[in-house]
């Protein structure tokens, strides 16, 4: 009798130790999924259109057919000229470094972001305005986005004012280095058409041409916007974004190509 | 008679053990269920209101860094972090599938980086419009065993039943 019953535990005792053997954990389904809390803003569309207006074509210089220029090679793209640079700005940069196209430097960016708030926001995952993200290393070169979040702005000179600001305030944190003023790229024809807050190619066009001046006076460079990120009426490829304003890795790609280039030009 | 009636019920509750133990187990492949949920999820249309633009797929260790996860806590294969994860600039749709070492580093990557990610795109509301802002809010952030899925997009609730499908097929 004991011997049957010492049998049967020990069968018991192994089918349990089986079972655990098997690290039988249930898939445990967690919904971490809380509820609404956050405020739903009001949308406030963008309207107001305008254009880009290209340059006029010029008629190409003659070339004598014996006179053979040397061929020169483009410049090959070398990331690595990011290592030592910090990219301060707003969503539009924030989007080259979420898709991944620039993941060198330093990235101090955050939806929104405009040239007064630089100073009080912080980066979501920081803890310090993103101004004084630049107290802490030595950088090469601090390259700049802002102008799509003041294009509502009542007066350009404002805008250019602060921005010259933020130029000695930079400086103060990283003496010498290399500013790069960005140019704002354009919206798409119908963001463009659509705007009532200043969001069009054509209050782009006068912010970029002050940025340009700004950059000339400062002494600073200025990148400009390619021309692979416009149509022929200056506007935003319709295929470049899905909302006309941010543009998608394809573009995101192209502008960063662009940004290599124009730094490189300077550091390299 | 006793004694055979206690041995079967002893291999019967064996068998129903062993069994148990499979069922369980999840067993899938990151990017093939990331890809799954890519084409079968709803997102957001282009400005045109017509054409369907689905977020872009990015590089996995590059992820890894965006939504600031641990990647000590990734399962790596041929020294590739197990990570599918795609994006988009313009709004907060995301799809995220992490195959993590353990289920208890897969909890903690989905109650650590993935909802400070969630909360820091709520406090971004200033950017998103009330339609992102719902994605937001309905989004799923879910773990199954040792799998962590992040999605973001049009439509959450049809998003859930294909995960639950993705989930279902990985249990068999």
């Amino acid at each position: 009798m004991n011997k049957r019953l010492f049998g049967l535990c020990a069968v018991v005792i192994a089918a349990f130790g089986i079972c655990t053997a098997c690290n039988v954990e249930p898939d445990v389904i967690i919904d971490i999924n809380s509820p609404s809390t956050a405020p739903v803003p009001t949308v406030v569309s963008a309207t107001n259109p305008g254009l880009f207006t290209p340059a006029p074509p010029t008629e190409p210089p003659y070339v004598d057919p014996t006179d053979i220029p040397e061929i020169t090679q483009a410049p090959q793209l070398d990331y690595s000229v990011f290592n030592n640079c910090a990219f301060v700005g707003n969503s539009t940069f924030e989007g080259l470094y979420k898709y991944g196209v620039i993941t060198q430097g330093s990235f101090f960016t955050r939806v929104g972001l405009n040239i007064l708030s630089v100073y009080k926001q912080t980066t979501s995952t920081g803890s310090i305005p993103i101004i004084d993200e630049l107290n802490t290393g030595n950088y090469e070169a601090v390259i700049l986005m802002f102008g799509e979040n003041e294009l509502g702005w009542p007066n350009l000179n404002t805008f250019i004012n602060k921005y010259s600001d933020l130029l000695d305030d930079v400086w103060q944190r990283q003496p010498g280095c290399e500013i790069f003023i960005m140019g704002i790229p354009p919206v798409s024809e119908s963001v463009s058409s659509s705007s009532t807050t200043g969001v069009t190619n054509e209050n782009i066009q006068l912010y970029n041409a002050q940025l340009v001046d700004l950059a000339t006076r400062r002494g600073c460079h200025f990148v400009s916007v390619p021309e692979s990120l416009m149509t022929s009426n200056g506007a935003l490829p319709p295929e470049a974004s899905s909302d006309g304003l941010h543009l998608n890795l394809q573009y995101s790609k192209l502008w960063a190509d662009h940004i290599c280039l124009t730094v490189m030009s300077v550091l390299r | 008679m006793k004694k055979f009636i206690a041995f079967a019920l002893s291999i019967i509750t064996l068998a129903a053990s062993i069994c148990g133990c499979k069922q369980n187990e999840v067993e899938l492949d990151v990017f093939e269920a990331g890809n799954t949920l890519l084409e079968n999820c709803t997102f957001e249309t282009h400005e045109d209101g017509v054409t369907v633009i689905k977020p872009d797929v990015i590089d996995g260790e590059h992820a890894l860094r965006l939504f600031g996860i641990d990647s000590a806590l990734v399962m790596q294969r041929d020294s590739k972090h197990q990570v599918f994860a795609c994006v988009r600039a313009d709004n907060p749709e995301t799809i995220l599938v992490i195959e993590a070492n353990s289920a208890a580093d897969a909890k903690t990557i989905s109650s650590g980086a993935i909802e400070a990610t969630i909360k820091s795109y709520k406090e971004d509301s200033i950017r998103y419009g009330q339609e992102d802002m719902l994605k937001i809010n309905g989004c799923i952030n879910r773990v199954v065993g040792r799998y962590v899925f992040l999605i973001i997009c049009s439509d959450n609730t049809s998003a859930k039943k294909v995960l639950d499908g993705i989930v279902s097929e990985a249990s068999k």
